[in-house]
């Protein structure tokens, strides 16, 4: 009986009528592999970040680094431990200050500008100087944002402000309360 | 007239049970489909795009608590805060927190409204002050209409001779003027 019905079936599949009936039965089930693979696949394809976007956290840490390190921080001599939130007018005036502390080894990468001013009682803003990380590439991104150019050939741009107590000097004698503004630019990439 | 044949046959019925299981399958995987489109910008910017203004706002503060104070140069903002409470006179303090934070403005280029500091010891409030970097007469939400305001605090605990702790709380109003900090 076994027999029977297997050499029935194959030769249903040999002949015409056995093919179209064979391929009807089988059309769904080829259907909603290929539909299931494909959402499969798709769905994996959210989860995938094949482009991670790092500039955010790049300009972040950067000026992080810019205000916690003791690029600019006051530093005491003796412990070198670090006052961050307190400026060395100093180091600030010296204009080298930031490049020699904070070095990259390629061309293209981020660079930032840390402004000093102090605000009076009636809203006047008195900018004191400011300093460059990577002037030459600042002037170069600086010049792509103001012209308002988009793009992987463009740059993007943080600005914070912190209240800060500028030293002028390192025991702390002369002091004056300040707003340091940081501002980071890092090439779209 | 195939599909009439093997509908009325055993073999037709089973194909159809599948159909529908099968229809309800490829149904069930559009309903991920469209779940999955839904959180999947979540996902991608959950991790990328935290924002650091928390780690902005206890910078401010610590800066606030360890520069030396306007009253007294020999002594920190914070040790003046534990005089004061002391005293139970904060216009020492007041006056130093007014003149610290005066023209802070932005932050990850979205615009700061208001500091406000709290002092308290043991949960309960002694002071209050407030900062408002704007121009009187303005405020944040007739500044940046529609603009989402939102709130963030630092706060920290400095312990004074008595072994009580005095809570200071900084809270910050600002603007959210864009939900991705990059275009």
């Amino acid at each position: 009986m076994k027999r029977t019905h297997i050499k029935r079936t194959q030769m249903k599949r040999f002949n015409k009528k056995g093919q179209i009936e064979y391929l009807l039965q089988n059309a769904f089930r080829i259907g909603f592999t290929i539909i299931a693979l494909l959402a499969f696949f798709i769905m994996i394809n959210f989860y995938i970040n094949n482009k991670i976007d790092t500039r955010y956290v790049q300009a972040e840490v950067l000026a992080n680094r810019i205000i916690q390190s003791d690029a600019l921080m006051l530093q005491d001599p003796g412990t070198f431990r670090i006052y961050t939130g307190i400026v060395d007018m100093e180091k600030f005036n010296d204009k080298t200050s930031l490049d020699t502390s904070i070095k990259y080894e390629f061309n293209r990468h981020a660079t930032a500008k840390v402004k000093i001013s102090k605000k009076d009682v009636y809203g006047n803003i008195q900018y004191f100087d400011d300093i460059y990380l990577n002037k030459n590439n600042w002037d170069n991104l600086k010049t792509l944002i103001n012209s308002g150019a988009t793009g992987k050939g463009s740059a993007s741009m943080i600005i914070k402000d912190f209240p800060v107590t500028c030293a002028y000097d390192k025991e702390l004698n002369v002091f004056d309360y300040c707003i340091m503004t940081v501002e980071v630019i890092v090439p779209n990439s | 007239m195939i599909n009439r044949k093997i509908s009325r046959n055993k073999k037709g019925e089973d194909m159809l049970v599948d159909f529908w299981s099968i229809l309800l399958f490829v149904l069930i995987l559009i309903l991920f489909l469209v779940l999955f489109i839904f959180t999947k910008d979540d996902a991608k910017s959950n991790e990328l795009s935290q924002r650091f203004v928390s780690t902005d706002f206890n910078y401010m503060l610590n800066a606030y608590i360890k520069s030396p104070s306007l009253s007294d140069s020999s002594k920190t903002n914070g040790e003046v805060i534990i005089e004061d409470s002391l005293n139970n006179d904060f216009s020492k303090t007041k006056y130093s927190f007014e003149k610290f934070f005066l023209g802070v403005n932005t932050t990850d280029n979205n615009p700061i409204g208001k500091f406000n500091m709290v002092i308290a010891e043991s949960k309960i409030m002694k002071t209050s002050f407030n900062v408002d970097p704007i121009s009187e007469g303005y405020t944040l939400d007739k500044l940046y209409t529609g603009k989402a305001i939102m709130t963030t605090y630092a706060k920290t605990t400095i312990p004074n001779r008595y072994g009580n702790d005095i809570e200071v709380i900084l809270t910050i109003e600002y603007v959210m003027m864009n939900e991705k900090p990059f275009k």
